[in-house]
């Protein structure tokens, strides 16, 4: 994981080098494409639509870096993007289907389910709205600070503690319902 | 628990398996994505750019031969005055 500082180093890269040349870019990407995928995938339940996720959200990022102005750590930043993606795809999505259930029906993609273990953490974590999800997702599986996930959904501190503690104990809950 | 308790609790068990590696083409994905959107993005502005200069050329050659004269020639006389003033201008010397 890279520090702010490599990170905002790589983003006055990206902003020279940007369109011709991807390097700097790239090396973004592959510092965080995976905890962007666990966001999208967590967040979806479904790998197809993940992975069409996680490309919108890149070729968003692509477009508008130069938009990025240093108020925010960048991580912070990109995390916005990725939730308000995620949000916008999912209502999208249910507004089409018309039925919250279809999302969770989806089959389980067998690349992304290796084990049962996996599967009774997913049911437990579907339990949660779409909210308390990614306040779960952000603390424990991108790894963000309590201010870093307040700056992104737009909470204070107290609220983003008192979320992650309601969550957190419905997860468990629902986990060991399921053993 | 809340406050700095909150910030320091331990993962929920199970959530540690939640974690996920991104496809490994994904880069090779975008690339190709990326380049498909630069290009069109280059082709539409050099379009743009090509279509403001025909409209442009297309404009300059439209007002150049309906050029309004700034100065009222004959015709805006009279047919009577007008055949007066061809009169004088055949017996001027």
């Amino acid at each position: 994981m890279n520090t702010p500082q490599e990170d905002l180093a790589l983003v006055a890269r990206c902003k020279r080098e940007l369109p011709r040349g991807h390097q700097a870019f790239e090396e973004l990407v592959r510092a965080y494409q995976s905890k962007i995928y666990t966001l999208c995938y967590r967040m979806a339940r479904n790998a197809a639509d993940a992975e069409d996720l996680l490309q919108e959200i890149l070729l968003r990022l692509f477009l508008s870096i130069n938009s990025f102005d240093g108020r925010s750590s960048f991580s912070t930043w990109l995390y916005r993007v990725v939730y308000n993606h995620c949000l916008n795809a999912l209502a999208k999505k249910r507004r089409a289907t018309g039925r919250d259930e279809e999302l969770a029906s989806d089959p389980p993609d067998p690349r992304t389910l290796p084990s049962q273990k996996d599967g009774r953490a997913q049911a437990a974590l579907d339990r949660l709205s779409d909210e308390d999800r990614a306040v779960l997702i952000m603390k424990y599986l991108t790894e963000l600070e309590i201010k870093e996930i307040a700056q992104i959904l737009g909470l204070s501190s107290s609220a983003v503690k008192m979320r992650l503690l309601r969550a957190r104990e419905v997860f468990k809950g629902k986990y060991k319902e399921s053993l | 628990m809340t406050g700095r308790a909150e910030e320091n609790a331990e993962i929920p068990e199970g959530m540690e398996a939640l974690r996920l590696d991104a496809p490994s083409d994904t880069l090779d994905r975008f690339r190709k994505r990326a380049s498909l959107v630069v290009g069109t993005r280059y082709v539409l502005e050099r379009q743009f750019y090509g279509f403001w200069i025909v409209l442009n050329t297309m404009l300059k050659l439209l007002f150049k031969h309906t050029k309004v004269p700034l100065a009222a020639p004959e015709e805006h006389l009279s047919s009577r005055y007008r055949h007066s003033l061809n009169k004088s201008k055949e017996g001027r010397p």
